[in-house]
């Protein structure tokens, strides 16, 4: 079996993945409704974050397993 | 929709249906690893400290916690965070240095389960039943919460949202039991701090520093003990007796060291170190959790007080909903993308304290009152099959009792009743049951009756003005949560006086019969030869260090 830290690094690679995408997307075509902030981009930098983390983990785990 | 619901873009949509297909993804992916009833009732002991560590503290940390803390927070002020350090931290320490060797030498698969051990069957008929039912009711009202706040900050249909949730549980839940609740309770941890974090970090960008934050915060709001001699000095009205006896001793150690729902994740461990290590690694984890729901209560305050900010509570008809603080502080400083991840961590939240809720009592159900009382000859495969039919079961009943909350707003007001009925009686007849030989088993039943009554009816007696409220606490000015706190100590009091008296006039176990199970019988489990830094007395010691800093840093 797979360890936990491999699923949690895929879920946040995923998600800060698209977090990431998202606040490039929102730095090229600013959207109309601005929220507190905006200038800090804080999707883009985030997002960059979890990417990092989600990969670190699955680089780490991808060839454990626990019985 | 409602006029004040956050919209949501496709972006944010994607991000929950990750989250949804990722959760009953690893239900199947663990299913072909869940062959027997240890896999399914205890996750096949296989756990290390870590993992069960993070799945005891995020069994807790559901999304109600997080937005009423940080709603409470605005109402109370730098309090709330005794419920996290006073109020978790020792307990925790406790149940991992001198409480978990009894309850996982004794390979017991329940809390109930040891009573039966220590005292008798009877014993744990009534916890296990009280257990089951506080278990059903807690699950069903945090299904109406859920319901109640997707519907009232995102315009989600009532119906869709509850029965979404509950399908979503009851699913991964059936397939792999607590191995696949432990798995979704750390990645919701994971997604609590990556999505709800961040909203620290914007207020404190936002208002210029931590410093700043507490400088525009009443005077009353900004301490933790300088101001508790006297009710009136701070926000909660409670003087620091109602804090340290009712809270830090009694409620406190009643939830952390007894609830199932916490401590069936330290069974789950693969030895007794690593389950003794459990709550410490978690007492460390929960000191942090005020960076996300105090700082960002505080951050709502500094806001609301502010009137270039823009920044206001919902009102529900003249009433402020405290609660909207967190999902309006997202609105406030969340892009789509995070939008979508800080929904999903209330999201995970939710649904991760519903799946720990049924698997605790699939547990219960199936060994102390299914097994116990009406099939005692089955088989473990039978066991099996019923604890997925119990799960089932206990989802259709949450779904019945989220109806009926919703139909019955009220029942609400209930829910710390129903905590203080059953925990803190129950914390008094472990700790007499732990710790000292000649408590009898009639004494430890009447105990447990007497103290549960007592908390309901002193809980009613307030409630319908039968008497005053200045009688439990002992103060002309207390707010509803120092009441709480003291009828928790009068419950604890009244159980551990019954317990004792009764034991001295009732017939004794054998001492045979108690080995492994109290204090003076049980052989030391503390590794003489083993390095300073492996043993789980060094962590505890360094938590409690850490403890002290932050009370004296926020005196």
């Amino acid at each position: 079996m797979k360890p936990i830290w491999y699923f949690v690094g895929l879920i946040l690679t995923i998600m800060g993945g698209i977090i990431l995408i998202s606040g490039i997307y929102n730095l090229l075509y600013p959207p109309e409704s601005k929220i507190v902030l905006a200038e800090k981009h804080p999707d883009i930098w985030w997002g960059a974050i979890m990417l990092t983390a989600g990969i670190i983990y699955v680089i780490r785990n991808r060839k454990i397993t626990i019985e | 929709m409602p006029e004040n619901a956050i919209g949501l873009s496709f972006v944010d949509w994607l991000i929950i249906a990750v989250y949804f297909v990722f959760v009953i993804g690893i239900g199947f992916y663990l299913k072909k690893f869940t062959k027997n009833e240890n896999d399914f009732f205890l996750a096949g002991r296989r756990n290390s400290s870590w993992v069960a560590g993070l799945a005891f503290l995020s069994a807790n940390l559901g999304a109600l916690e997080l937005m009423g803390m940080t709603g409470n927070t605005f109402k109370y002020g730098m309090y709330v965070a005794h419920f996290y350090w006073i109020g978790a931290i020792p307990a925790m320490l406790f149940l991992g240095i001198y409480m978990m060797p009894f309850y996982y030498s004794s390979r017991i698969k329940s809390v109930p389960g040891y009573l039966k051990l220590r005292f008798d069957e009877k014993t744990r008929v009534l916890n296990g039943f009280a257990f089951a039912i506080m278990t059903l009711l807690v699950s069903g009202i945090n299904l109406y919460a859920m319901a109640l706040v997707l519907h009232t900050f995102l315009g989600w249909n009532w119906d869709i949202s509850m029965w979404m949730a509950a399908i979503t549980v009851a699913v991964y839940v059936t397939m792999s039991g607590l191995l696949s609740a432990i798995f979704t309770e750390i990645i919701q941890f994971f997604l609590i701090w990556f999505g709800l974090f961040l909203v620290s970090i914007l207020g404190i960008v936002e208002i210029g520093s931590v410093h700043e934050i507490f400088a525009r915060v009443p005077e009353s709001f900004s301490h933790l003990w300088s101001n508790s001699a006297n009710p009136t000095a701070n926000g909660m009205m409670v003087s620091w007796g109602g804090i340290v006896l009712g809270l830090g001793f009694v409620l406190s150690f009643g939830y952390w060291t007894t609830d199932f729902l916490v401590v069936q994740r330290a069974f789950s461990a693969k030895d007794l170190r690593a389950a003794r290590m459990t709550p410490i690694l978690a007492s460390f984890f929960k000191m942090m959790i005020p960076f996300i729901v105090i700082l960002a209560g505080l951050i709502a305050i500094v806001l609301a007080n502010d009137p270039n900010s823009g920044f206001a509570l919902i009102k529900d008809g003249g009433q402020v909903n405290y609660d909207s603080a967190l999902p309006l502080l997202i609105a406030r400083y969340y892009p789509s993308g995070l939008t979508g991840l800080g929904v999903t961590a209330l999201l995970a939240g939710f649904m991760a304290g519903q799946a720990g809720n049924i698997s605790a009592f699939n547990t219960v159900w199936t060994y102390d009152i299914y097994k116990s009382v009406l099939n005692r000859n089955a088989s473990d495969s039978h066991l099996l099959w019923m604890g997925r039919a119990a799960t089932v079961a206990g989802v259709a009943i949450s779904l019945v009792t989220a109806y009926w909350a919703k139909s019955f707003p009220s029942i609400m007001d209930y829910m710390q009743a129903i905590f203080s009925w059953v925990n803190a009686p129950l914390f008094a007849t472990m700790l007499l049951g732990m710790f000292i030989v000649w408590i009898t088993p009639n004494g430890a039943f009447w105990g447990l009756v007497a103290g549960m009554g007592s908390s309901f009816t002193l809980y009613l007696a307030v409630k319908y003005d039968w008497i005053n409220q200045s009688i439990i606490t002992m103060s002309d000015t207390s707010s509803v949560m120092a009441a709480n706190f003291w009828r928790a100590w009068w419950a604890w009091i009244i159980c551990f006086a019954v317990t004792i008296i009764i034991s001295i006039f009732t017939k004794k176990k054998p001492k045979e019969e108690l080995v492994g199970l109290v204090k003076g019988l049980t052989k030391e489990t503390v590794a003489k030869d083993a390095a300073v830094y492996k043993k789980p007395e060094f962590y505890a010691i360094i938590s409690f260090i850490v403890l002290i800093i932050l009370n004296l840093i926020y005196w």
